[in-house]
């Protein structure tokens, strides 16, 4: 593990119990974000996206087992970590935007006692900070509203969650999340659930707000066009593993795996070749997933090797790092 | 100002709601078969002196006309009519019968409320753990079995096998009721600082109570755990606890008051149903409560005093219901601040 690293996460596998069986999501993600950093994690829906960022913060739901792996946030396991470490990590050094607005706030508190207890966690940790006023969380409220480009913010404080619209909400969220010093952002789809009108809107907002402060961002996103504009690196993300990951431009340059480059044929052009193929088939499923490569069955590329073992992270180039027998001496 | 005006049309709404009630029953009284002068005064009763009371009760005039009155005097003089059976006025049987079950019903609500949510809360925090299970269990049980089988048990046990707790009525033997001023005697004994009176007739409701509290508490504590496990995998609880909110803040201040929602909206009124269910319990402890006495007067056609007890346990449906839309509107900025279509 490098010392610049301000996040770095360590062959995390992560099942979910079901009545069913084990649902194995997660097969050995890693993944590193340097501070500063904007890095975008992109994959189609279910693929276990949310789940590596929720385990950074380590809020996965109770019916999630980590088999495997770290989780080190400067340094320190997350996963293991003590009450006060977890505690830093959550009130000072990480945040996260969540994918759906409109479930992330309570319905019958205010935004204003929602974003409050919020603020007032954050300063709980701050050793100069030991005596709160409420006037003090109120003007920070107020300032963190308004940094989110929202309107009459004394109004939108006294409001309930269902009386702003989705777009607000998720603005309220971002105020939330940034209202005190952080040092990584974690966006967890925050465009899905809003109007199309207002994405491009929120998107530039997050993505300012976080080149202002300075800080680090993993934006997940399921759109590689959404990547390519915010993201300095790119984490291509398939049924629980990484498969790709290298500098923006590289990727969209010279995409080497099979997904990624399915996925680009996806991104519409507008040089007027229509839209893209997409990616013919589905995710594997989770109980009983494929022993090789998890992409082996929709790929086009499958060769003998694939359904058997499961290809590792490895760099092809500078910087750029794949998981696939195409491009392992092994496979030829 | 708009809850005034929320409040005053419900009540509105619940006087006509207790007028149709009115009708209702008061047809029903006299439409089902047997004729109530003659199970008055029994089957050697001669033939003039059943017309008699027939026609003192009105059962010889049309039934719209008796309705009518009926309402007259009720309005007019509050008066309900002379009950068959005890041969007094209704108003007057029920003043002595209702606060007997006024008190029993609010030992049991209370009881009811506080075990019930305390044991959902619980449960829901410590859910899958053996505390759920015991509570479900408990719940199931709670739920299947009739109140006076717990009440049953409870004598067999606590009455005769371990003797600690009186079986029989509101005060033991020797024991002289307080001075009437509420008709409660554990309230009207503490108004008149008597002890030893208070301690008698609260040991007399403890085993009653708390049988008849346990269909209801099981209820809460099911609704109250499976409203709060609900909400706990909800993303607003996993946002405060990201944000490294402590978790009894959000437990204690965010989970429960949004959990109890469901369940305010129901104990109230399993607990206003007591009044009219505890009539097997009240018989099994020789309680002189207002149910035994409803129950007696079906039993024998006591036609006035039928509708008087309706009317008084409509009415006190009524307004918990409305008590109940105002305790959730307050609890829930939703159902304030929406504007719903009606």
């Amino acid at each position: 593990m490098s010392e610049i690293n301000l996040l770095h996460i360590e062959n995390l596998s992560v099942s979910y119990r079901i009545y069913r069986g084990l649902l194995k999501v997660l097969d050995g993600v890693s993944l590193e974000v340097r501070p500063g950093e904007k890095v975008a994690l992109v994959g189609e829906t279910g693929c276990g996206k949310t789940t590596t960022v929720k385990s950074i913060l380590n809020i996965l739901p109770r019916q999630a087992i980590i088999h495997r792996g770290k989780v080190f946030f400067k340094g320190k396991d997350v996963l293991r970590a003590s009450d006060s470490d977890l505690n830093y990590l959550r009130r000072r050094g990480v945040s996260m935007i969540f994918q759906d607005p409109t479930a992330s706030l309570f319905p019958i508190f205010t935004v204003g006692d929602q974003i409050s207890t919020v603020i007032r966690a954050a300063l709980s940790e701050d050793a100069n900070n030991t005596q709160l006023k409420e006037s003090s969380l109120f003007e920070t409220a107020l300032k963190a509203l308004r940094a989110a480009s929202l309107p009459d913010p004394e109004r939108i404080l006294r409001s309930y969650p269902f009386q702003l619209s989705g777009g607000m909400r998720q603005r309220v969220c971002i105020a939330m999340a940034l209202a005190t010093p952080r040092e990584l952002l974690i966006a967890d789809e925050p465009t899905t659930n809003l109007d199309v009108t207002i994405q491009d809107q929120v998107l530039r907002l997050i993505s300012n707000m976080v080149a202002e402060k300075n800080i680090s961002l993993i934006l997940i996103t399921h759109s590689l066009g959404v990547a390519r504009e915010i993201a300095d690196r790119i984490y291509i993300m398939y049924a629980g593993s990484i498969i790709e990951m290298s500098q923006t431009d590289d990727l969209f340059e010279n995409p080497l795996h099979p997904y990624s480059r399915a996925l680009l044929n996806c991104v519409p052009k507008l040089t007027g070749e229509g839209i893209g193929q997409g990616v013919p088939g589905h995710l594997p499923d989770y109980l009983n997933p494929p022993l090789g490569c998890r992409f082996e069955p929709r790929c086009p590329k499958s060769m003998p090797i694939c359904k058997k073992i499961k290809p590792s992270l490895k760099e092809v180039a500078k910087g750029h790092f794949v998981s696939c027998f195409l491009y392992d001496s092994l496979g030829g | 100002m708009n809850m005034v005006f929320f409040i005053l049309r419900r009540l509105a709404l619940a006087i006509l709601v207790l007028f149709g009630l009115s009708i209702l029953i008061f047809i029903i009284a006299r439409v089902i078969p047997g004729d109530p002068a003659r199970m008055a005064l029994g089957p050697r009763a001669p033939e003039y002196a059943i017309e008699n009371l027939r026609k003192q009760m009105y059962l010889d005039k049309p039934i719209y006309e008796q309705y009518y009155i009926w309402v007259k005097n009720f309005l007019t003089k509050g008066d309900l009519g002379i009950s068959l059976l005890t041969r007094r006025p209704v108003q007057e049987d029920i003043k002595e019968f209702f606060p007997a079950t006024l008190e029993l019903v609010i030992v049991s609500g209370i009881f009811m409320a506080v075990t019930g949510i305390l044991l959902g809360v619980v449960s829901a925090r410590y859910r899958e753990s053996w505390v759920d299970s015991f509570t479900r269990v408990l719940a199931y049980f709670g739920i299947a079995t009739p109140s006076f089988v717990w009440l049953v048990l409870f004598i067999l046990l606590f009455g005769y096998v371990w003797p600690i707790l009186p079986t029989v009525g509101r005060l033991s033997r020797g024991i002289t009721p307080p001075l009437h001023i509420t008709g409660m005697f554990t309230i009207d004994s503490l108004l008149t600082g008597n002890w030893r009176t208070f301690w008698d007739a609260l040991l007399h409701l403890i085993m009653p109570a708390i049988a008849l509290a346990m269909g209801g508490l099981s209820q809460a504590a099911r609704i109250t755990r499976s409203s709060m496990a609900d909400h706990m995998d909800k993303d607003y609880v996993t946002l405060l606890s990201a944000f490294g909110v402590p978790n009894r803040s959000i437990f204690m201040k965010y989970l429960l008051k949004f959990s109890l929602i469901p369940t305010i909206s129901i104990l109230p009124l399993d607990i206003a149903a007591l009044f009219a269910n505890g009539f097997i319990a009240e018989t099994v402890v020789n309680y002189p409560g207002l149910s035994r006495y409803g129950m007696s007067a079906i039993l024998n056609k006591d036609l006035n005093a039928i509708v008087g007890v309706i009317i008084v346990l409509g009415a006190i449906y009524t307004l918990v219901t409305i008590l109940i839309d105002i305790i959730v509107a307050y609890l829930d900025p939703r159902v304030r601040l929406i504007r719903r279509a009606t």
